[in-house]
């Protein structure tokens, strides 16, 4: 009791400014710095996850509400306690920033933003011995936590055999413009926060390849087929609204560029940051928030990545310019992964059950989010609605099959009550 | 208009020619021609809505008011084509507007001066393009009023074409005596360019999808009749649906009929159509052509290297330079590049070609060794003798407005433009996104013939240094001076005149032809050979339209060098000959086809070939070796050649000891090896062998047969190699396999034969300490997986049948990654001394004292190379053994010297577990990593924290990418020597390092075998190639096999064969069948090849 009300004692809970939720702030800083480097959405995931675990166990160790991760998290290290009195917002903003910074490619832009906030502080008064102090323990949290994540098969899956094509004939074919490789075809050897690995067995399991008429694969395929054909513009819309891409080629010969767009993950973030301020939550509410949204859609690429080089499907681009129209293409650009599960429809499923849980409801939303490339604001009545209409969004863009995308999204929500259960 | 000129200001400035040949480049002010293809880059029409904007205007040249001066035309796109009135001394005046010859409104781009009616005088065609609406894209064609006025007549002659037209090719189809037309054009639509789209065809097969629309974007053929030209596209087969850049029109199977070469940007390939004599054409590209350019522009069709072929050359886009190689644009990615070969879309590559003739039955591209591979986005190459030695040169326009494909605009900028946009809602206009497309002009580029195949760079030596954006261009002697003076197009600045002064320096000779056929000037596709004094060939098809958009002056150049007069016969369309003897140099000779000799010459091109039969089928091979599907910069993206393709094995036996020998064919792992049994018949049938079905999992890449346990019959040792299984050594066991007497192999024990598990492939078999019996060199070739780090090699020596590992210094066991070993008894003492070559190895010999190989062998000086084989043969008939060594050779984009050699780093920067190996070479004294930034940080991904935009990256030496401390923690292995030598005995274990000849260094020899041919003059066959290269160097595939002898001075001369020996050889082995010296020739995922005098 002595010792707690010690801790308590040695920390000021400054709130940094009324207005804003500095961990809002941050994950949309980080948001950006991925889009810029181009993240693919796992590799994000991983970013997104790491920086949001390192604030929370900062207020968990020190503050009051949050129990840690540390030994509930696969091979989490214990953080030390601050041993000076320290500003604990600093020191979460600190270890979200740092942490951050070690798996992204652009540092400067951190170090940019972290200059600023340093002097911000000084300029709401916070003593600068208080912030050094701060920072200097969020650092150090940071890097424990860069030790961990060292272990977690990142470094080891780069060194392994990039996918190679198999001519089975439903396997996954690169599809154009960029044929690029299949993405991240180890990521399975990720480690996963809390064991959810033996989970992805019970996804259920893809339609068998088939270009029989009358089988389920090419019912599937020709439902997609009919659904192209007959757009709207609430569905075009809906395409590109959810869209995510973070490197969607425009080619025109030899005009080529790239829209870089946040990921599905960042989309969700982005969703997370707007209803944290909406309910004006405090800073250990925001950071569980942030903390249980990034680990659920680790969990839910864990999973999804998995399956999709297990089932290892050919995309409907391929497939219905095989059997039904050469001249098929989606309207939204097919990403380089197989096919099954859709990744936006597990990983949106995923975060929208914990947002659910964590953000009191009802609570109804208009997202804004995509106004940066062009799309105007959509009203949903809850998570769960956005979270279908991001699935359904694969469907109407001709990149998924009906099939990919519920059995997806079953088994995000599967993922996301793992998590809350086992980390609640 | 004011703007321009400024900012283009400081780009040009004048040269003033002093010693060698040069060019004096002039506008305006010197010569009148004020023209300016002048295209605003912000209106309705730009680079956003049409990817062709930038690609520039043409130039057409030829005499049209018949005064003995050229005159020129330009193609404006935008801009209003003008016609220049030649006044002479390099004076000009534009009589656009008074001649009527403006060309109308519409998007103009390729021009061409043709006599059409066949009256004497010039006409001009002019092609248009871009625009929606197709009356604005009617082609155009002035006839000439023959009063420096023209009308424009293209409807009555049914040439009002509104396709999306590049360029007019007029010749004479049908060999009837009127020229037909070929029409380059090309699709609008370009967003699936690239794509390669598959679906089933009719009978259930996967193929490649092609684009079925044919109105206004396929090629078009016009059939000329009684002056009136008729659509009959389809009845020739010439529909094609492809992004032609420009065309060849020459009679490329020598057969009398002109045949079409289409040069297509993007995915779909390049075409040959070959004339079938019956108003009819068949794309034969892939029989005669290995590979093409991916994005093909122009294209130049000229004999070389005089050897009596037509060589063509065909422009691609790739850089030069460093810097610019890294902010471009990478290649294909290799899961597309692997569609395009099982599709039927060829090898393309992203660089230029020099297709060199291979006495008219295939071609091979020689561009690394001929020097012009890279010249950055290039458009009209020019192939002409400008400096009158006797060989022709290449003058090359290139020069984008927009580096489209810088890759941080397109990864980045772009990007951060457009979000920007979206924020400050401006309307979607081009010029932000526009203004932040880089822009950098570039200098053309301009080769003197190298009289080697090849050529060097003079650009600068000549006189050109200054940047610009130039396209079509096109050559003549402008000021009657005796030689080609060249106009180029340039886009939003002035035109320009090359003024060549060869002439001034008096050095050279030259004599020109024009060639006139009933009474008017369409003979195009007359040929002519030349001989000069002292009896060297020349030869020229007389073709104007050729280059990019544009067309030459009507005439016939060529280059006497020192030579004062020529003889020469000229070929015309319809069969006949004219022979011209003892023309006096310097002088313009009309030959009219009207008017030949009464017996015909056949065409006479070199024909110093060596016939040899291909025996093949006749004797019942059918062996196809399957390559395994295996990618291996998927594991190494820094690899700078895959090493899992080293197969197959190859050796000649005989096993049964029937008397006849017999061989053994290796094959990939997961395909059993098998032996073939020559019969008395003479035929091959294979055996069976239940031993080679169990190791079928073995990648077999090395086999010898040899009498292991002495009981006087051959037994066999096979090599496992490849780089397939990282970290699994049991793949790689070497194996012996003994002869029961009757050609039926067991797998020795363990007791007779040592586990070896190493992925090699150097074998060597003699008896290194004289007991009589035979032991073993295997040389380690590779760490699976591990590039650049040292295998393991090793000696056994025979103990009554039994081997056993020698222990060897490691400068042997360790010495690299080897590729071939021989026993050689230099020193004539009685003991075999141990040859070995491998990649990144000098030429090492280590010294046999008496069974011992522990002293430190001698390593040839400054022969480190990318080593391939070494073969023993007596090449100069004098008694003593001479040795030949296969190397790389020097077509292939890893160039290596004393002064530049090539490097490799070997460590494992990032620590995580992988091996890298870091290709490094020298570009002005820098060291700079090969790969692209794409690459690099593929492999280590830490870099991407340094090099967060390309163009960081794109002036970065190694120095700068790692640190000393990296670099001092990793293996240094360097390369100077790619070209492939001869090793002379001279005796007293002397040899005598020589450099094969030239025509030897343009493909990887990989194996050499020695005959003595039915007059009994040693030869030796080489064979090579090596498909293995990354994309952006591409397949080494010139080789077709050559034929080395001694002439008489003693000098190692090369002979072409009639055979192609092309594809991916590995492997040449003799074998006697039939009582006749005959070769067996492997080559990796492809038929074998049995051949014989």
């Amino acid at each position: 009791m002595k010792i707690k009300t010690l801790i308590l004692c040695l920390i000021t809970s400054i709130q940094l400014s009324a207005k804003e939720n500095y961990l809002a702030k941050c994950n949309l800083k980080l948001i950006d710095i991925i889009m810029e480097d181009v993240f693919t959405p796992p590799v994000a995931s991983r970013i997104h996850a790491y920086s949001n675990i390192a604030a929370y166990e900062v207020l968990a160790q020190n503050g009051v509400t949050l129990k840690p991760f540390a030994g509930r998290l696969t091979d989490m290290p214990t953080i030390p306690k601050a041993t000076l009195k320290i500003n604990l917002d600093i020191a979460a903003e600190i270890a979200f920033l740092e942490t951050g910074k070690k798996l992204v490619y652009s540092e400067h832009l951190v170090n940019a933003f972290v200059e600023q906030e340093k002097a911000n502080w000084q300029l709401a008064g916070i003593d600068t011995i208080l912030i050094n102090r701060s920072m200097a323990y969020g650092m150090q949290v940071a890097s424990i936590l860069f030790d961990w994540t060292k272990k977690d098969n990142y470094s080891y899956t780069r060194t392994l055999m990039r996918y190679q094509l198999s001519d089975s004939s439903g396997a996954w074919q690169p599809t154009a413009p960029e044929y690029a490789n299949g993405l991240e075809p180890n990521w399975h050897l990720m480690r996963s926060f809390i064991e959810t690995k033996p989970l992805y067995e019970s996804i259920a399991p893809n339609m068998a390849y088939s270009e029989k008429k009358n089988s389920a694969y090419h019912k599937s395929g020709m439902a997609l087929y009919k659904s192209t054909q007959t757009m709207d513009s609430f569905k075009i819309n809906t395409a590109l609204f959810w869209d995510d891409n973070p490197k969607t080629a425009v080619s025109k010969g030899h005009l080529n560029y790239f829209i870089h767009k946040a990921t599905p993950g960042g989309h969700w973030l982005k969703i997370a940051s707007q209803a944290i301020i909406a309910k004006n939550l405090n800073a250990e509410k925001t950071a569980e928030v942030f903390a249980m949204s990034s680990i659920a859609m680790y969990e839910a690429f864990l999973n999804c990545w998995t399956q999709k080089y297990v089932s290892n499907s050919v995309r409907p681009e391929t497939y219905l310019q095989r059997i039904k129209d050469p001249k098929f293409r989606p309207l939204i650009e097919t990403p380089p992964f197989p096919e099954y599960p859709s990744g936006h429809s597990t990983v949106s499923a995923a975060i929208a059950t914990v947002l659910t849980k964590y953000i009191s409801q009802p609570y109804a939303f208009t997202d804004s989010s995509q106004l940066y490339i062009g799309m105007p604001p959509r009203h949903f009545k809850s998570f769960m609605d956005a979270a279908d209409q991001a699935s359904i969004s694969r469907f109407y863009g001709g990149i998924h099959y009906m099939h990919a995308l519920t059995n997806g999204q079953k088994h995000g929500v599967k993922i996301a009550n793992h998590i809350i259960r086992k980390l609640q | 208009m004011k703007k321009l000129s400024l900012l283009f200001a400081n780009l040009f400035c004048f040269y003033f020619v002093t010693n060698a040949q040069k060019f004096e480049v002039l506008f305006k002010e010197s010569t009148g021609v004020d023209f300016i293809n002048l295209l605003p880059e912000d209106g309705e029409l730009n680079i956003f809505n049409y990817e062709y904007f930038y690609n520039g205007g043409g130039v057409a040249i030829g005499d049209i008011n018949n005064d003995g001066l050229p005159d020129i035309y330009f193609s404006g796109n935008i801009a209003k084509n003008k016609l220049y009135l030649n006044l002479g001394n390099m004076k000009f005046k534009d009589i656009t507007t008074s001649a009527n010859a403006g060309g109308g409104d519409g998007f103009k781009t390729g021009v061409n001066m043709v006599d059409i009616n066949n009256d004497g005088w010039l006409d001009i065609y002019i092609c248009k393009d871009a625009l929606k609406n197709p009356a604005l894209r009617a082609n155009q064609l002035l006839i000439n009023n023959k009063n420096n006025t023209f009308s424009e007549k293209a409807k009555e002659f049914g040439l009002a074409d509104s396709s999306y037209s590049t360029q007019s090719y007029f010749f004479d189809m049908d060999v009837d005596g009127d020229l037909d037309l070929f029409l380059l054009n090309h699709p609008f639509n370009i967003q699936q360019a690239k794509n390669v789209t598959l679906s089933y065809n009719a009978q259930g097969k996967m193929e490649y999808v092609k684009n079925k629309e044919r109105q206004y974007v396929s090629y078009r053929y016009y059939e000329n009749v009684n002056g009136k030209f008729t659509d009959k596209t389809m009845q020739a087969g010439l529909d094609n649906y492809a992004f032609g850049l420009s065309a060849i029109v020459d009679d490329f199977n020598n057969d009398g009929y002109p045949d079409i070469y289409t040069c297509n940007d993007y995915s779909v390939p390049d075409n040959l159509y070959i004339n079938n004599r019956n108003g009819t054409f068949t794309d034969k590209i892939g029989d005669y052509f290995s590979h093409t350019t991916y994005n093909s522009m122009g294209s130049d069709y000229a004999d070389i290297n005089n050897d009596g072929y037509n060589d063509l050359i065909e422009l691609d886009m790739m850089p030069e330079d460093n810097a610019r190689q890294k902010r471009f644009k990478a290649q294909l990615s290799y899961d597309q590049f692997d569609k395009f070969i099982k599709y039927g879309l060829m090898a393309q590559y992203v660089k230029n070609v020099c297709q060199i003739n291979n006495n008219g039955k295939s071609f091979s591209d020689v561009s690394y060794s001929a020097n012009m591979a890279f010249t950055d986005w290039s458009w009209a190459p020019l192939v002409a003798d400008f400096d009158n030695d006797g060989y022709k040169d290449l003058f090359v326009t290139n020069g984008y407005m927009r580096d489209l494909v810088n890759m941080d605009f397109g990864s980045f900028n772009a990007d951060s433009v457009l979000k920007s946009m979206v924020k400050n809602s401006k309307n979607k206009q081009a010029n932000p996104l526009l203004a932040n497309i880089p822009t950098e002009g570039v200098p053309n580029y301009y080769f003197r013939n190298n009289k080697k195949d090849g050529f060097i760079n003079a650009t600068q030596d000549a006189g050109i240094y200054q940047p610009s954006y130039s396209n079509g261009a096109a050559y003549a002697d402008l000021d009657n001076d005796g030689d080609l003076d060249i106009v180029v197009n340039n886009l939003n600045f002035y035109a320009a005149i090359y003024k060549n002064n060869a002439a001034d320096a008096k050095q050279n000779n030259y004599v020109r032809f024009k060639i006139i056929s009933n009474n008017g000037n369409n003979a195009f596709g007359t040929k002519i050979e030349i001989t000069n004094a002292t009896g060297e060939p020349q030869y020229q098809t007389y073709m104007p339209s050729k280059g990019y958009l544009s067309s030459h002056e009507q005439f016939v150049h060529f280059g006497l060098g020192t030579s004062n007069t020529c003889n020469a016969v000229v070929h015309f369309n319809n069969g006949t000959s004219k022979t011209l003897i003892n023309l006096k140099a310097n002088a313009t000779y009309t030959v009219d086809a009207s008017s030949t000799d009464a017996e015909n010459k056949k065409l006479n091109p070199t024909k110093d070939w060596v016939e040899m039969k291909d025996i093949t089928s006749a004797i019942g091979v059918n062996i196809k070796h399957k390559e395994n599907e295996y990618i291996d910069f998927k594991l190494e993206p820094l690899l700078p050649k895959q090493v899992s393709q080293l197969g197959p094995a190859l050796a000649v036996g005989d096993v049964n000891g029937d008397g006849l020998e017999d061989f053994f064919a290796g094959n990939p792992t997961g395909v059993e090896s098998k032996i073939y049994l020559q019969t008395k018949e003479a035929k091959f049938i294979a055996a069976n062998n239940p031993a080679f079905v169990v190791d079928k999992i073995f990648e077999d890449v090395s086999a010898q047969f040899f009498d292991a346990d002495n009981d006087k019959d051959l037994d066999l040792i096979v090599v496992s190699g490849g780089n397939e299984f990282p970290k699994d050594k049991t793949k790689y066991p070497v194996r012996l396999y003994l002869n029961n007497g009757k050609g039926i192999f067991t797998k020795a024990n363990a007791t007779q034969f040592p586990p070896i598990n190493e992925s090699a492939k150097a074998l060597a078999i003699g008896d290194i300490d004289a007991d009589g019996d035979l032991d073993i060199f295997i040389g380690g070739r590779l760490i699976p997986g591990a590039y650049g780090r040292i295998p393991n090699s090793y000696l056994l020596k025979n103990g009554d049948g039994k081997f056993v590992p020698m222990k060897i210094p490691s400068t042997l066991s360790n010495v690299g990654m080897v590729t071939d070993a021989k026993f050689i008894d230099l020193d004539e003492d009685g003991y075999k001394d141990l040859f070995l070559v491998g990649d990144w190895m000098p030429i090492t010999i280590y010294k046999n004292n008496k069974g011992d190989f522990s002293s430190p062998p001698q390593k040839m000086e400054t022969t480190e190379g990318w080593w391939n084989c070494i073969y023993e043969y007596d090449i100069n008939n004098d008694g003593k053994q001479d040795i030949l060594f296969g190397n790389t050779g020097e077509n292939n984009r890893y160039k290596a010297s004393k002064t530049s050699p090539l490097s490799i780093l070997v460590n494992d920067f990032d620590k995580n577990g992988s091996t890298d190996c870091i290709l490094g070479f020298f570009e002005n004294g820098k060291s700079y990593a090969y790969a692209s930034r794409d690459n690099l940080l593929d492999q280590m991904v830490f870099l991407k924290k340094k090099f967060t935009r390309y163009e960081q990256y794109a002036t970065a030496t190694i120095q700068d990418i790692f640190t000393d401390s990296q670099i001092n923690h990793s293996s240094l292995l360097i390369a100077q020597n790619m070209k492939s030598m001869v090793a002379i005995n001279t005796g007293g274990g002397k040899l005598e390092f020589k450099a094969l000849p030239y025509q030897t260094q343009i493909f990887p020899i990989q194996g050499f075998q020695g005959f003595k041919n039915k007059n009994g003059k040693s030869q030796i066959i080489a064979v090579g190639n090596n498909f293995c290269f990354d994309l952006e160097t591409g397949r080494c595939d010139a080789g077709k096999g050559l034929i080395l002898e001694m002439n008489k001075d003693n000098k190692i001369v090369v002979k072409k064969l009639n055979l192609q020996i092309d594809g991916d050889v590995r492997q040449i082995q003799s074998i006697i069948i039939n009582g006749k010296q005959t070769f067996l020739i492997a080559r990796n995922n492809g038929d074998m090849m049995v051949i014989c005098e």
